[in-house]
C-alpha cells in the first residue's frame, strides 16, 4: 500500500475529528481503515484520546456554587437599582429646564415686582416709588 | 390578541435573544439561574486555563460581574457560550500574567538571598484529581504537560462541542490556528496512550 495512502488517512482522521469530512472521503476513509491495521490502531488512539476528555469529571461544591450565585445576583440588583436612580435623575434634569421656563413666564414676575417693590419701599418708604406701586397693585396704574 | 403575540413572540425568542435582553434589564432571576446552568463549564473551562481548583474558582466569580459589567455589549444575535468563554480567558490570561511576574520577581529574590530555586509547586493537578481510569490517568499527565491554549481548543471543540469559527472568536485567533491547536493537542494525547507516531 503506497506511503501517501497512510498518510492520507491520518490526515482525514484527524480533519473527521475536527471539522468533518466530506461523505466520499468518509468512505475512503472507512475502506483504507477497514484494509489497514496500523492506520485502524491509529484511528482508536484518536478515538481513545478524545474520549478520555470526556472521563473528567470535576466535583462541584454546592455552597461554593450557591455562593457566586447569590453575589452575581446581589450585583445585578444593585446595578438595576443605580441605573433606576440615574435614570429619574436624567429624566429630571432634562425636564427641570422647561419647568422653570414656564415659571419665568407666568408666576415669577409678580412675584420679582413684590420683591422690586419691598426692596424700594425699605429703602424710600416716602417716595412716590411707593405711592406708584401701590396705585399699580390697587389698579390705578402709574401716571 | 396583543398579549397573545407578544407571548408567542416570547417563547419564540431564541435563547440568546432571551439572554441578552436579562442582561440587559439587570433580571437577577433570570441571571441567577444562568450563573447556575453555566457554572460547571465556567468552572472546568478554567480549570484547563489556569489549572488551579481554587482559582478557577475566584476566576468563576470574576468572570460573571464582568459580563453584567459588559452586558451592553452582549446582543443576542450569536450564541452566549463563546461569549461567556472570551470574557473567562481574558480574565484567566491576565490573573496568569500577574501570577508569572509575581512568581519571576520571587524567584529572583530568594536566588539574590540564597541562590536556590523554588521548590515544585505543591498542589495536586486537577487533572489528576479527576483522573478516574488508566486512560484517563495518561491523558490527564499529558493535558497537565500541554500548554494552557492547547488544552482550551480541545476542550472547547470536544466537550463544549464549539465550531471552530466559535473557538477561533474565544481565542481572538484564525480559524486556521485553532485547527492547528487542536491537531496538536490531540497527536499530544494520542502519544501519551501509546500512538506518539505522529505525535509532536
Amino acid at each position: 500500500m503506497p506511503l501517501e495512502n497512510h498518510e492520507k488517512a491520518r490526515f482525514l482522521l484527524h480533519r473527521s475529528l475536527v471539522e468533518g469530512i466530506s461523505l466520499e472521503d468518509r468512505h475512503w476513509l472507512d475502506a483504507h481503515v477497514g484494509q489497514c491495521a496500523e492506520c485502524g490502531r491509529y484511528a482508536d488512539l484518536s478515538a481513545r484520546a478524545v474520549r478520555a476528555l470526556d472521563w473528567f469529571a470535576l466535583e462541584l461544591d454546592p455552597a461554593a456554587a450557591l455562593r457566586v450565585e447569590n453575589v452575581v445576583r446581589s450585583r445585578a440588583e444593585g446595578m438595576r437599582s443605580a441605573e433606576a436612580r440615574a435614570k429619574s435623575l436624567w429624566i429630571g434634569t432634562a425636564v427641570a429646564p422647561f419647568g422653570m421656563a414656564g415659571q419665568s413666564i407666568e408666576s415669577p414676575q409678580p412675584r420679582m415686582a413684590d420683591r422690586i417693590r419691598g426692596v424700594l419701599v425699605a429703602a424710600i418708604p416716602s417716595t412716590r416709588v411707593a405711592a406708584a406701586f401701590s396705585k399699580k397693585a390697587s389698579g390705578r396704574g402709574f401716571r | 390578541m396583543v398579549s397573545v403575540v407578544t407571548a408567542f413572540s416570547r417563547v419564540a425568542e431564541p435563547e440568546s435573544q432571551c439572554i441578552a435582553r436579562a442582561l440587559r434589564q439587570r433580571d437577577s432571576e433570570f441571571i441567577g439561574r444562568m450563573v447556575s446552568q453555566y457554572h460547571y463549564r465556567l468552572l472546568r473551562y478554567l480549570v484547563y486555563w489556569t489549572s488551579r481548583r481554587e482559582q478557577a474558582e475566584d476566576l468563576v466569580q470574576e468572570t460573571w460581574l464582568r459580563v453584567l459589567e459588559r452586558a451592553g455589549q452582549y446582543n443576542g444575535r450569536l450564541r452566549f457560550e463563546p461569549w461567556l468563554f472570551s470574557i473567562a480567558r481574558n480574565l484567566a490570561i491576565d490573573h496568569l500574567r500577574k501570577q508569572q511576574t509575581a512568581t519571576a520577581r520571587h524567584r529572583m529574590c530568594r536566588e539574590d538571598e540564597a541562590g536556590l530555586n523554588l521548590p515544585a509547586p505543591d498542589f495536586e493537578s486537577p487533572f489528576l484529581a479527576a483522573a478516574r481510569s488508566e486512560d484517563a490517568k495518561r491523558i490527564a499527565a499529558a493535558l497537565g504537560a500541554l500548554e494552557p491554549i492547547y488544552r482550551e481548543a480541545l476542550l472547547l471543540r470536544f466537550q463544549e462541542e464549539l465550531s471552530l469559527a466559535e473557538i477561533a472568536q474565544v481565542a481572538g485567533a484564525p480559524i486556521s490556528t485553532v485547527s492547528s491547536r487542536i491537531h496538536r493537542g490531540l497527536s499530544m494525547l494520542q502519544a501519551s496512550l501509546g500512538g506518539g507516531a505522529d505525535a509532536a
